[in-house]
């Protein structure tokens, strides 16, 4: 499993202004962390699995990792895309430049770049993309 | 911290402070070292003349230093001690190891520590010195 699956799921799932504006699935706020989504999944919701690139952070006595990883918000084309910004938004306001706890690593920064636009014909979509350094603890 | 022997790339040549006394030391390697000089070199004597228009040099005067740079951490024992040094204006003691293997040691002034804090970037720390007399190998 990725460094960051967890660390950004609990982010994002433990916060309650994020999850009143995601649909459910069971009995846990829409996140996901596989592509694709569970076919029965209902929007709106998000979807971060895996990272987009991955490189060393290390010095001669340390080894970290440096990560990219995109956070792909989705709600229904229903002619307003005032649910997915919120969304898009909200999940920057809890990345950008916030702690990460992500087990087995020490956080160092975090950076958020977007939301860009990614609709689609039925569905509305914004994408963040969150650069991590993190080093081993 | 990870265990450096989980592969290394490059030289693992690292520099170590004394984190102890003069007299009882203790060499502690500065901590998330990415980068390292050592410069050794001497002066030239020129001893040419009209005789010849070959140039004739013999050995002047040696000196060595060392450059390094490494990550910012708050905590670490040897970033302190070097700080300690330029700021009290003292000597500190310093080593070369190699492969975790102690080389050399030398009395060094600190001649300058340059502290980079970016915003959103690893803060890292250079640091030069200039050895005060000569290196001695470790069990001499």
């Amino acid at each position: 499993m990725s460094i960051l699956t967890a660390a950004i799921y609990n982010k994002l799932a433990n916060d309650g202004t994020l999850t009143a504006l995601l649909a459910a699935y069971g009995s846990e706020p829409a996140v996901f962390t596989t592509d694709p989504v569970p076919g029965n999944a209902s929007l709106p919701y998000i979807v971060t699995a895996g990272e987009v690139t991955q490189a060393p952070f290390d010095t001669k006595q340390t080894r970290g990792r440096s990560l990219i990883r995109d956070v792909r918000c989705y709600a229904a084309a229903d002619g307003s895309a005032a649910v997915v910004e919120q969304i898009a938004e909200r999940v920057r306001t809890l990345l950008h430049r916030q702690v990460l706890v992500i087990d087995g690593y020490s956080w160092m920064l975090s950076d958020c770049a977007g939301p860009i636009v990614a609709d689609d014909d039925d569905i509305y979509g914004r994408i963040i993309s969150v650069s991590v350094i993190a080093q081993e603890d | 911290m990870a265990d450096s022997d989980a592969g290394v790339n490059g030289a693992l040549f690292l520099v170590l402070v004394n984190t102890g006394t003069p007299s009882v030391p203790v060499y502690e390697a500065v901590g998330s070292q990415r980068d390292a000089t050592v410069e050794e070199s001497s002066a030239n004597v020129d001893y040419s003349s009209k005789d010849s228009r070959n140039q004739r040099v013999g050995y002047g005067r040696y000196s060595s230093t060392i450059s390094f740079e490494h990550l910012y951490i708050q905590s670490d024992t040897g970033y302190a001690a070097l700080k300690a040094a330029n700021r009290a204006g003292d000597m500190i003691l310093v080593a070369r190891e190699l492969d975790g293997v102690a080389l050399e040691t030398a009395n060094a002034k600190v001649d300058s520590m340059s502290e980079n804090y970016p915003d959103q970037g690893e803060s890292v720390i250079s640091v030069a010195m200039t050895i005060d007399g000569a290196w001695t190998e470790v069990g001499t």
